[in-house]
Parts: structure tokens; sequence; C-alpha cells
């Protein structure tokens, strides 16, 4: 996923709106795998941005 | 007409001449006003006597008089001693004359005597009369009233230019470090014609009154002369009415005139009014230079005070200022301290959010499904999710979670 255009709080979006589908029993077996591949995905470019993030932030707190 | 009954003129006049003669012996006491009064070259004193009417006007009786110089010097000499005042126009003498009269010249009478205690006791009785008359309309405190001006500049003068009193007045007028402006009226300040002309000035200074703070009457330089005119009834009722007030420095050190009574103040000479003038200036001078003096003190008072207002305000803004920022950076230092920790929570949060998004997408995985010894039934490519649509396929797929193996279906339906 382009990291440019990566929007957490969309990706945080997509990966509820995967889980709902999930809990509503709404996937396809065939579509499944797709899916999880992509929530996968999403999570882990999430835990990426996070993990920046808190790195950034954990920088400016400390330099205060 | 018969000429027997006739007499000439001179025979007339030796006959009335000679009745006169045998009629006045000796001298008379006769008491008159003398309303003109001339010495001429020779030292000789010629008057004219008359009787006033009972308005003070119209004279009811008249004779010329004369005083020979022989008698002259001697008589006025002792007279004005006596009174005070020169024999004059204007004033009512007790006189002793001798009838005389001349065929040539008529009817005159010799003085050759006056009694000065019957003019200081007609004088004195005009006087008494004066101020009696003044009280008695209610005008004898009027210029007394009047304001005088705490700065008295502007000051109308009546006097004779000549007269030594004036010389002497704007003299130590002009020695003061003052400035006076001074305006002088003209007005015969001696005689039977005083009255009447100060009176003249005095209404010609009431037309322009507003010019003046006060009006200044000087005369004479101390010499005792002439003061009658000033207890006569009609100089005194306007100078007590004056509009203005009236100072006098008449010049004489006998009794008070009735002008000096009524008039606002009364000072012994022309240079006396002066120098009051002056030292009215200077107290207003002091008063001016004391009242700077306090309107400084005053500024420097208040100025001293707003400083100190200013200082103290300057102080309290400082302590304010400096309490808001402590204020301010303790709330800082608190959302410093905040921050981290609730930045950190909201870190933790989103770490536990994702976590367990990737429990409920793993457990989800087909992967997962197979291992558990799930199996994908496919035909077609299609995952069949029933008995039926199993029936309809001979060849089938099946995926485990090792691998895809193909099977023949033995039982598929016949019907087609």
């Amino acid at each position: 996923m382009a990291t440019k255009k990566f929007n957490y709080n969309e990706a945080i979006q997509s990966i509820e709106q995967i889980l709902e589908r999930f809990r509503n029993e709404e996937l396809d077996v065939d579509t499944l795998s797709e899916e999880v591949k992509r929530a996968t995905t999403l999570i882990a470019s999430c835990r990426e941005r996070l993990t920046k993030v808190e790195e950034e932030v954990n920088k400016i707190l400390d330099a205060e | 007409m018969p000429l027997a009954t006739h007499i000439s003129l001179g025979e007339l006049q030796r006959r009335v001449k000679e009745s006169l003669i045998e009629r006045f012996p000796a001298p008379l006491w006769v008491t008159a006003e003398i309303a003109d009064l001339k010495v001429n070259y020779a030292g000789h004193c010629y008057l004219e006597l008359i009787e006033k009417g009972s308005h003070d006007s119209v004279p009811k009786a008249q004779a010329r008089a004369v005083i020979w110089r022989s008698n002259y010097g001697a008589l006025s000499t002792y007279f004005e001693q006596e009174t005070g005042q020169r024999l004059a126009a204007g004033i009512r003498i007790l006189a002793s004359v001798v009838v005389n009269y001349h065929e040539l010249y008529g009817f005159s009478l010799q003085i050759i005597a006056i009694d000065p205690a019957f003019t200081l006791g007609d004088m004195e009785q005009q006087r008494q009369q004066t101020i009696a008359r003044l009280q008695e309309e209610g005008v004898w405190e009027l210029n007394h009233t009047q304001p005088m001006p705490p700065l008295v500049q502007r000051l109308a003068i009546i006097s004779s230019p000549q007269a030594a009193g004036y010389r002497d007045f704007m003299q130590e007028l002009s020695q003061s470090p003052y400035a006076f402006h001074t305006t002088l009226f003209h007005a015969v300040m001696q005689g039977g014609g005083a009255e009447d002309s100060i009176v003249a000035a005095l209404d010609a200074i009431a037309e322009h009154q507003e010019a003046f703070d006060a009006v200044v009457i000087v005369r004479g330089g101390g010499s005792t002369s002439d003061l009658n005119c000033f207890n006569g009834y009609r100089l005194c009722a306007h100078i007590a009415q004056f509009p203005r007030p009236i100072l006098t420095g008449i010049g004489h050190d006998k009794d008070q005139s009735v002008a000096d009574m009524v008039a606002h103040t009364a000072l012994k000479t022309p240079t006396a009014v002066a120098t009051w003038l002056v030292e009215r200036m200077a107290t207003l001078d002091g008063w001016l230079e004391g009242a700077a003096l306090q309107l400084h003190d005053l500024l420097q008072r208040t100025m001293r005070s707003e400083e100190l207002r200013l200082e103290r305000l300057c102080q309290t803004l400082r302590q304010e200022a400096r309490n808001r920022l402590t204020h301010h950076r303790l709330r800082l230092n608190q959302a410093g301290v905040l921050l981290p920790e609730r930045v950190r929570d909201a870190l933790r949060y989103e770490h536990k959010r994702l976590e367990i998004a990737q429990e409920a997408v793993e457990s989800r995985s087909p992967q997962r499904i197979l291992q558990l010894g799930f199996a994908i039934v496919r035909a077609d490519g299609h995952a069949l999710r029933s008995k039926e649509e199993l029936c309809r396929h001979k060849l089938l797929s099946i995926e485990l979670a090792d691998g895809v193996t193909e099977i023949r279906n033995t039982k598929p339906e016949t019907k087609n």
C-alpha cells in the first residue's frame, strides 16, 4: 500500500467493515481469503503507522 | 411842566447821597453771599454781594462792594486763618459795611471788617445740612458699599491739570513698579464754580464707567483753602451715588469734608491716594505670587501622587501578569505530564484494537479452518455448499490443509 496515501482512520474503518462482515457471515469462502489478506495487510500498515507515530511522539516528548 | 419844580440830576444824586449818609451814619453789620470777587492791579478788592431767594437760585438783592487795599491784606489773611477758607465767591459772610453813594457810580458798600465766626458757622451749618440730607435720603453709605475690585488699575482722575497735587499723585504712581492707566477729567477745584465743575466731570466719567475701576478726586498740595464746595449737597450726593468706588485726596488736615465722608475711601493727600493704590497693587501681586506657589505645590503634589499611583498599578499589573504566567505554566506542566501518558494510552489502545482485529481476521482464515480438518469441495471452480450441488458434478476438487486433490464422483445423479 502506498504510504503517501495511507490514512489510518480510513484503514481502521476498512478493517472494522471486514470484521463486521465476518460477524454477519456475509463472506463468501471464495472471497474470504482475499478479505483476510486485505485486512491483515491493513492491520500491518496500521501497526507500522502507529509504531512510527509512537516513535515520533516519544522523540518530541523526550526533547522537551 | 413848571420850571421851578424840577432839579438837576446832580442835585438829585446829591440829595440821595445826603439822605443815605444821614440815614446810615455808622457802619452796619450785613449778611450776604459773595457772588464775585476780583482784586485789581492796584490791590483793591471789588465784590458782588447777593442775597439769594428761597430756592438758592435767583438773587433777590444785589450790591457792589469794595475792600480798599489798605484794609484788604490784613482782613483777608485774618479771615483765612480763622476759617481755613479764602475769601471767594460762593461763601456767605457777615461784614461791617459803610453805605456809599457816588454821583457817578451809584450805590456801593465799603467793607471795613468781616466776622469769620459767621462764615465758619454758616459753613458748618451747610455741612451739617448736607450730612443730614444725604442720610435722610438713604444714599450716605452707597459709595462705601460699591465693591472695590481687587485690581484697581484703570483710574479716572478728577483734578486741575496744573495742580501740584495731581503732579504728586502721578509721580508717585509712575515710581511704582506697576502699570496704572490714568485718564484725567479736568475740573476747577476751588472757588464758586468748583462744585458744578466736579459734578460735570463725574457725569462725564459715568458715561464711560465700564472703562474705569475707580475714580480719584485729588486737589491741592496741603494748603488750607476753599474746601467749602466739598461740603456742598450736590457734589456729595453725586459722590455718594456714583456707580464706581471713589477715592479722595483733597488735601487738608482739619475736619473731614462731607465728600471725604461719603467717598469709598478718603485719604489725606493726593500722594496718600497714590500710595494706597500702589500698596493695593502690591498686595494683589503678593497674593498672586502666593497663589502661583500654591498652584505649583499642588501640581507637584498631584503629579507625585499620580506617579505613585501609576507605579502601584504597574506593580499590580506585573504581579498579576506573573500570576497568570505561573498559572499557565503550571497548567502546561500538568499537560506536559499528562500528554505522554494520554498519548501512550491512546497508542496502547490502538495496538490493542489492531491486535483484536488481527485475531478476529485470523480466526476466519481458510487456512486455519482447513487445518482443523475441514475441506472445501469445488466443482468447475466454485465451492459447493449442498449435497444436491455435489450430485450434479462428476469431477470434484477437494482442498485440504496441505493441498488440492481431484476426485471422481462415483455417485453422480443420472438424471441428466
